[in-house]
């Protein structure tokens, strides 16, 4: 199955990745609530991209693990003012945009891989993998 | 158009419900967070019941929007009824961390009438009111046996 | 399989002619020795069976070695053999054979044919040596084959009887108009205990159940994983407008949880599933009442009285919650 790119720019690009996760996680043969749980990350990540870095993109790309497992992988990426404390991030309760804080350390919890990658003024890369 | 505009605010009788029929965009929240709670003021309603039944995902903003419109139609003095959580929403909004503590949930709009039906206890003039008249929340007549 | 084996191409072998031409004697000694070798259990097949089996085998093995011109096994002229032997292999890991009577079985074909091949190479040592090899080889194969493929037969057998006892262990039961139980027997692991939560989730919507209860009873051991899994499914539960009912703590289970510091504070708990179900009762409006007291009611409401009682002792019931 083709992967696929989603430019994250505006609020709405947010439902629209979710949508897209979703119709990508019901192909791949994910049930209800491992799409709800996917398409929930999208939103969450998304939406931290939107608001923190303003654009960037969103990569849906199924994965087969060596042993046959199949997977959908989530990468967000964008070039924006990137993480200070990567740490403090992943707490629940955290955040400097007024939000709840459960973005980054709720969707870690949605997943079963979880990987970020941020530095001041360089941006951030959010990997996240579901496996089936 | 405004998205918040598409989503219907009903009100029967002193109750408020609003059936969230679509994905919701950030602005669609605020929007209507923002209508009911006007709704609220103007309508004077006693309750709002939240029809969430056909929503596929609920993410932290939406929870969010949920508690809050709980947390301020309860300073109102109405009461809000989340309405039909799908279970796999409810998986993963207890992953995600949020329990949704203080919002008050029903199975379906049965049960949630059913719930706001015996919350009639009187104390302002309105209520006295339609008390005077035998009817309930829902403007309907009180059969007493 | 890509044709790899050209070692030694355009070969004869003799040992085809020999399949050929002396088949019955190999069938009927491979036949005997199998019943005399003490493996041969005529409750998991039948000697007419077998006897096809092997003919079967014999058949394509000289087929093969004859298309493949000498090459080895990987040849795609041994493909319908391969075939025969994974059908052959699973067959028998259902009926319960062990992996070594699947490898005996073949293997001992090897000892039948070699003194048949010295007979036809007399006084030729060297190309008896040369086609021993060759066929010793195969048979080795072609015994690895039947063990590989009994094996993922068995693993699978396995893999579906669990799937299917993890689909028994979820009943989710209806007691009550608008009361589900979920008896929870055995051990649980992750995968099951996210099964039954979202069985029990399901269920609620399905038959709009407002209260549910999960009774561990049947419940050995608790950690922390099954714990959490417990919570959650009673939080979800929540967040869908439905209450959940633990009950059948065993003393050494609650033990266990306080020590392990997992906070049940949240959940409602009963000693006993007759407790729970007493509870669930209750919060749909309803209760249990002797037969004596209904008749008494009856006789009271006949002569004029109202029944304020009960509903008194219902309201009191579930304000204590």
């Amino acid at each position: 199955m083709e992967s696929l790119s989603i430019a994250l720019e505006q609020e709405y690009d947010i439902v629209a990745a979710r949508g897209e996760v979703r119709r990508l996680a019901r192909a791949l043969g994910f049930g209800s609530v491992d799409q709800s749980r996917l398409a929930t990350v999208a939103s969450e990540l998304a939406r931290n991209v939107v608001k923190y870095a303003g654009r960037g993109r969103l990569i849906a790309q199924p994965v087969t693990d060596a042993g046959g497992r199949k997977g959908l992988r989530l990468v967000f990426e964008d070039s924006g003012p990137g993480i200070k404390d990567l740490a403090a991030a992943m707490r629940d309760g955290f955040s400097t945009g007024g939000g709840l804080g459960k973005g980054l350390p709720g969707s870690k919890r949605l997943v079963h891989e979880f990987q970020i990658e941020s530095a001041p003024d360089r941006g951030t890369r959010v990997s996240v993998v579901r496996w089936l | 158009m405004d998205g918040a505009q598409r989503i219907p605010i009903l009100k029967v009788g002193r109750v408020l419900l609003v059936p969230i029929q679509v994905d919701m965009d950030d602005q669609t929240v605020i929007g209507l967070q923002e209508r009911i709670l006007a709704e609220l003021e103007r309508t004077r309603a006693r309750g709002v019941l939240l029809d969430i039944s056909l929503l596929e995902m609920v993410d932290s903003f939406i929870g969010r929007m949920l508690s809050d419109i709980a947390a301020m139609a309860r300073i109102m003095d109405a009461r809000t009824v989340v309405v039909g959580m799908q279970p796999a929403v409810a998986i993963t909004l207890v992953e995600l961390g949020l329990e949704l503590r203080g919002v008050e949930t029903v199975l379906n709009v049965d049960e949630g009438i059913k719930l706001l039906r015996a919350e009639f206890d009187g104390g302002n003039e309105e209520d006295e009111a339609m008390r005077a008249e035998g009817l309930n929340l829902f403007g309907e007549s009180v059969h007493r046996a | 399989m890509p044709n790899k084996g050209v070692a030694q191409p355009e070969q004869t072998r003799r040992v085809v002619d020999l399949l050929a031409t002396r088949r019955d004697e190999i069938l009927n000694l491979w036949i005997k020795e199998r019943l005399e070798s003490g493996e041969f259990r005529d409750e998991l097949i039948s000697k007419k069976e077998l006897r096809q089996q092997s003919q079967q085998i014999v058949d394509m093995l000289a087929q093969a070695i004859k298309e493949s011109a000498g090459a080895d096994y990987d040849d795609a002229a041994f493909d319908e053999l391969r075939a025969l032997l994974n059908l052959i292999s699973h067959t028998r890991a259902v009926k319960g054979y062990t992996a070594r009577e699947n490898a005996t079985y073949v293997l001992s074909l090897r000892s039948i044919v070699r003194p048949m091949l010295l007979e036809e190479h007399a006084g030729n040592i060297e190309a008896f040596l040369d086609e021993l090899a060759y066929f010793a080889e195969l048979v080795d194969r072609l015994a690895l084959t039947m063990v590989e493929n009994f094996i993922r037969s068995r693993e699978e057998i396995i893999h579906q009887q669990r799937a299917d006892m993890m689909e028994l262990s979820t009943p989710v039961i209806k007691v009550w108009d608008k009361i589900l139980t979920l008896p929870i027997i055995g051990t649980l692991d992750s995968r099951r205990a996210q099964l039954m939560m979202e069985a029990l989730l399901q269920r609620i919507v399905e038959s709009g159940s407002t209260v549910a209860i999960l009774d561990i009873t049947g419940v050995r051991t608790m950690d922390t994983l099954v714990a959490n899994h417990l919570i959650k499914t009673v939080t979800a539960a929540r967040l869908m407008g439905a209450r959940c009912i633990l009950t059948g703590v065993s003393p050494a289970i609650a033990q266990t949880m306080v020590q392990l510091g997992i906070d049940l504070s949240q959940i409602t708990t009963r000693a006993q599933m007759s407790d729970g179900i007493r509870l669930a009762l209750e919060l749909v409006g309803r209760t249990v009442v002797p037969l004596s007291l209904v008749a008494h009611l009856r006789n009271g409401a006949a002569s004029g009285n109202k029944q304020p009682e009960i509903i008194a002792a219902t309201n009191n019931a579930e304000n204590k919650q």
